[in-house]
């Protein structure tokens, strides 16, 4: 295998090969940046580019493309409080309001680190277990579906631990809009009252551009900024000794998206919420997330970067894709000629290793491309409010527009924008709307075609282990608040206890 | 000072509504189709009518912010002013309405220095124009003029 590896590197380090990573990396860290451009849609438009590429440097071109938009994402989210993709939106919660706290160049940096470790070390469990960790993926069916949806939308306890009737009520009617349009089964539409725009479901990418770009814009307005306080950048740098500090989050975040991309169906945008979830459920900080914790800005970036490399284990060795990018890439593979598979590995392996090793370096150089872009992207904080307010309105516009070229869906995108700023206001925390949309529809399929599978018996989830262990995770979840509240004034008293005796 | 409406009690009576127009609409539907809908605006209730029963305690009622309909001169202007754009780029056509726009707001919110109003503008269009129009292929509408 060592060999095998090597040769990848070689093939990997040919001019045409680097170029294409670079290219790749670059484009997809300005795709994610802008709100309304996912890694799907990024994937999509340049496999039309690859043709004239040879098979390897066209995979290296998309899976940089990949890559560099889920990590792009976070840039707009840390800077100005708007995800470039549905991925980045935990990474909303602490990174802007470390931008306004005047650390935007701390959460950039942190942010920059956690994506390429945890990016980096998806590669690494694509390039040495692929074969081992896909058949995770066979063993997961919809009853595991629906325990997966539901230990996600526990996360809507912890997110709003402070407002937790507000929060499950967004969560509800958020699960509730998510079955606007056709249903998962029979394709009979529901709720469109009539709109064409709304057979297809509520569009989430217009909804989420919306819901956290206008809300900002309209802040950005009511306060009286005055030159001095305009917020400052900070540096950069990540030390070592910082890296050292959060190693454990990084490598469980890393771990938890990978195991989400192994996952048929779920994709980055959940593997970072779960993994929000359990950075702030485990951490002695927990109070602080949500007020610029650098802990959630790692939890979330590690996690949904990890997802890249993890949703190409079941593609490269079974043909199933682990998440809607990956599903892309898959078309990529046919282009250019290659039959995933167990063969995949022995018929083309200057290719797939070429690919495997490319992947470990694009997540390499997304670190320094990543550091170098954001140089630049931050002079956004600098802005004053006249150039930075009408120039979001018109990339929300258009963000939104492009999704799927209709007008429909920036009417969507206003009204959701208007609405989040009303909850807002009022108390109603607007990141479940996130998790209800993005976590509902496959809930609902999960329901669907379980009690197909069971005769209409749900009971019989309890017989899937994994579904089990899905169950006894969001028990955690749930009931963690509550453990933690009454365990915290005992620990202090034991800790304060400790450091009076010595 | 009784009948002071509050956020939380109109909320709560607007997302009841929702609930029974949605429960109502699917009604015709065939039951595999219904069920999941139902059962969570079923969830979706008890929240509301706790916060709805909530909000009409008066211990917890003197807590909670007021309706208020008034909106800061900005932001109104800012809302309006993105309604007629979003309106108008279908009819008079994509760059000549950013263009409005963005110079609209720009000297709205107190930029008076044409070279800085000027560059921004064109570099935002030309920067869309680029990347959507080229690179992407998305047809902007065109409108009457462009």
């Amino acid at each position: 295998m060592l060999d095998l590896i090597l040769q990848g590197f070689l093939h990997a380090m040919q001019i045409e090969n680097v170029l294409a990573m670079v290219f790749g990396t670059l484009i997809g860290i300005l795709f994610g940046a802008l709100p309304g451009f996912t890694a799907t849609m990024g994937v999509a438009v340049f496999i039309p580019f690859s043709f004239w590429m040879s098979p390897s440097a066209a995979l290296l071109l998309i899976s940089g493309v990949y890559c560099g938009a889920i990590y792009g994402g976070s840039i707009s989210a840390v800077l100005i409080g708007i995800p470039g993709t549905p991925a980045s939106v935990p990474t909303t919660f602490d990174g802007f309001v470390m931008t306004k706290r005047g650390e935007a160049g701390k959460a950039l940096g942190l942010v920059t680190y956690a994506s390429a470790v945890g990016g980096f070390l998806s590669a690494l469990a694509l390039l040495l277990g692929a074969p081992m960790l896909a058949t995770f993926a066979l063993k997961f069916g919809p009853p595991e579906q629906i325990t997966l949806s539901l230990f996600g939308l526990s996360v809507v306890c912890m997110l709003t631990a402070e407002n937790l009737l507000k929060g499950l009520i967004v969560g509800a009617v958020s699960l509730l809009l998510a079955t606007v349009g056709q249903d998962p089964m029979e394709g009979y539409p529901r709720y469109t009252f009539g709109m064409i725009g709304l057979i297809g479901g509520l569009p989430l990418v217009p909804v989420l551009i919306g819901l956290f770009s206008l809300p900002e814009v309209f802040n950005i307005l009511e306060s009286e900024l005055h030159k001095s306080e305009i917020p400052k950048i900070g540096s950069m740098r990540v030390g070592i000794w910082e890296a050292l500090h959060y190693w454990k989050l990084t490598l469980k975040s890393s771990l938890i998206g990978i195991f989400i991309g192994i996952i048929p169906a779920a994709g980055p945008d959940i593997a970072a919420f779960i993994s929000y979830n359990e950075a702030m459920r485990s951490s002695k900080n927990r109070n602080l997330f949500g007020k610029g914790n650098p802990e959630g800005l790692i939890a979330s970036e590690a996690a949904n970067n990890g997802v890249t490399g993890g949703s190409l284990i079941p593609l490269l060795t079974l043909s199933i894709p682990g998440s809607a990018p990956a599903a892309v890439f898959l078309g990529a593979l046919f282009i250019h000629g290659l039959r995933p598979g167990p063969t995949l590995f022995t018929k083309n392996a200057d290719i797939v290793y070429a690919l495997l090793v490319g992947f470990a370096l694009i997540n390499i150089l997304m670190y320094f491309l990543g550091i170098g872009f954001c140089k630049l992207a931050i002079s956004v904080v600098k802005a004053p409010r006249y150039i930075l307010v009408p120039l979001i309105i018109t990339l929300t516009v258009v963000g939104s527009y492009a999704v799927q070229q209709t007008f429909f869906d920036v009417g969507v995108m206003f009204t959701a924008g208007l609405v989040g700023w009303i909850m807002q206001k009022n108390g109603f925390p607007p990141s479940p709307v996130a998790l209800g949309l993005i976590l509902g529809p496959l809930l609902e399929q999960g329901v669907d075609m379980s009690l197909v599978m069971f005769n209409n018996n749900l009971l019989k989830i309890f017989t899937r282990p994994l579904a089990v262990l899905f169950i006894i995770f969001t028990i955690l979840s749930l009931a963690w608040p509550y453990f933690a509240k009454k365990l915290t004034p005992k620990m202090e008293i034991a800790h304060n206890g400790e450091e009076e005796g010595s | 000072m009784l009948f002071k409406l509050k956020f939380d009690t109109v909320i709560a009576i607007l997302l009841m509504l929702l609930g029974i127009v949605f429960w109502v609409d699917i009604g015709t539907a065939p039951y595999r189709v219904r069920y999941y809908p139902r059962y969570i605006i079923l969830i979706m209730f008890v929240p509301v009518v706790i916060l709805f029963v909530r909000s009409l305690i008066p211990k917890y009622r003197e807590k909670l912010p007021d309706l208020q309909l008034r909106l800061n001169r900005k932001v109104l202007f800012c809302i309006v002013s993105t309604l007629i754009y979003i309106l108008l780029i279908p009819l008079v056509g994509y760059y000549s309405t950013t263009f409005i726009f963005i110079t609209g707001v720009m000297v709205f919110l107190g930029a008076r220095k044409w070279f800085i109003i000027v560059p921004v503008t064109i570099g935002m269009i030309v920067f869309v124009y680029f990347m959507f129009t080229r690179l992407l292929l998305i047809s902007l509408p065109k409108g009457f003029l462009f």
